[in-house]
This record gives structure tokens, C-alpha cells and sequence, in this order.
């Protein structure tokens, strides 16, 4: 991918990003003011504490992203700065071989729906989040691991 | 893979900074390869040669891949 190629690119995945914290933002503030958990148990408020935590965690990170990434866009230095970085061979070969690509995806998904199913069963929502986390640990110590080693 | 980089670059009085921003990488990527703890691809491995203006085989050690069955090394 060349410059031109990669501005482009970081151009739309801007654009998706932006229409994307607008709709989580909304998500986030729709959700604060409907309660729905039927009953206050100390599961149930863990859950709460747990989603707002994360949403919030959530967004701050797609702030600061949008606010990189805009950076990025207006001034060369960073352009060049974050391209090199994107397309350095060694950053993608340890990604490769961390599956960083497929794990990291596959993780959000698994948090995403075990928070989901919280609201049914809590057993359910503590066995998804684990898995999303222990995979996230495994693929922090992998990428650990191969930056050490190449 | 052994390479010559650290060799030149001292020659040229050039950082890693510089030679990384040159050639399009990053500074971490030419420590490894000087350290010979990464191979560099061949398009990366013909910018660094560029860079100097000399040929790839001036600046890597590709001895190791003249044994008999053509595998040579693996990462």
C-alpha cells in the first residue's frame, strides 16, 4: 500500500469511525437512562458497574483514535509517523504471527455478547468475558514474546 | 542473516533514525535486522542497498543460502 493508497484508506475508515462513536455515543447515553435490570442483586449491579465501565473505557478510546487519526490527516510529520508505523514489516509479521487480526476482533465479539447475555444469565456473561479476556492476555504475551524474539 | 548495516551506517555516520526514515521503516525493525534477530524482505533489503548505493549482496550475507538442497536458512 502506498501513501496515496494508505491516505485514502484512513480517510474512509475516519469516516466509519466517526458515524460509528456518533451511534455508540447515542447506544451509551440510551442505555445509562433505561434500567434494565428488573431487580438490584449484587450480580445484577456488577453487570451495571461492569457495562458502564467498559462503555466509557470504550469511549474515551474511540475519542482518542479519532482525534489521532484526524491529527494524521493534517499534518505530514504524523502522516508519515503513522504510516510507517502501519506498514513496517516486522510490527505486521509479529501482528501475523500473534493473530492480532483475527483475536483481537473475536474478543470484542465475545465481551460484546457476553454482556448481552448478562441480562439473561450471569454465569453465561462471566464464562464469554473470560474467554474474551484470557485470549486478549494470550495475545498480549504472544506479541510480547515475538517482539523479543525478532 | 549477517548484514553489513551497522558497518555502513557507522561509515556514513548515519543513526538508525535516519536510515530507518530513509528506507520507510522503523528504528526497531533495522536493530533487529543489524542484530540479525529479523531477516529483512527483499523490497526492504533493496531499499537499505539503495540507500547506501550499493547491490543487495554488498550489504547482506547470503552465504548461508548457497547450501546444496537451495533452502538455506528459515526465520
Amino acid at each position: 500500500m502506498n501513501r496515496e493508497e494508505f491516505r485514502i484508506s484512513l480517510k474512509k475508515r475516519m469516516l466509519f469511525l466517526r458515524i460509528f462513536t456518533a451511534v455508540y455515543f447515542l447506544v451509551f447515553a440510551a442505555i445509562n437512562h433505561i434500567d434494565l435490570f428488573a431487580a438490584s442483586t449484587p450480580q445484577n449491579d456488577f453487570l451495571k458497574g461492569f457495562i458502564s465501565g467498559l462503555s466509557v473505557f470504550m469511549l474515551i478510546f474511540l475519542v482518542v483514535v479519532n482525534v489521532k487519526a484526524t491529527k494524521a490527516l493534517s499534518n505530514e510529520e504524523n502522516f508519515e509517523k503513522i504510516y510507517i508505523a502501519q506498514t513496517d514489516e516486522r510490527s505486521r509479521y509479529i501482528k501475523e504471527k500473534c493473530g492480532v487480526g483475527v483475536v483481537m476482533p473475536l474478543s470484542v465479539i465475545l465481551i460484546c455478547v457476553g454482556m448481552i447475555a448478562g441480562y439473561f444469565s450471569f454465569p453465561v456473561f462471566v464464562a464469554l468475558v473470560a474467554a474474551g479476556n484470557f485470549q486478549i492476555i494470550v495475545c498480549c504475551v504472544l506479541k510480547l514474546y515475538y517482539s523479543k524474539k525478532y | 542473516m549477517k548484514t553489513k548495516i551497522a558497518e555502513l551506517r557507522k561509515a556514513h555516520r548515519i543513526s538508525q533514525e535516519e536510515l530507518a526514515k530513509g528506507v520507510g521503516t522503523t528504528r526497531q525493525t533495522i536493530t533487529s535486522i543489524e542484530v540479525e534477530k529479523y531477516t529483512a524482505s527483499l523490497p526492504l533489503a533493496y531499499k537499505i542497498a539503495k540507500y547506501f548505493g550499493l547491490k543487495i549482496e554488498d550489504v547482506f550475507d547470503f552465504s548461508g543460502f548457497d547450501d546444496a538442497d537451495g533452502k538455506g536458512e528459515e526465520r
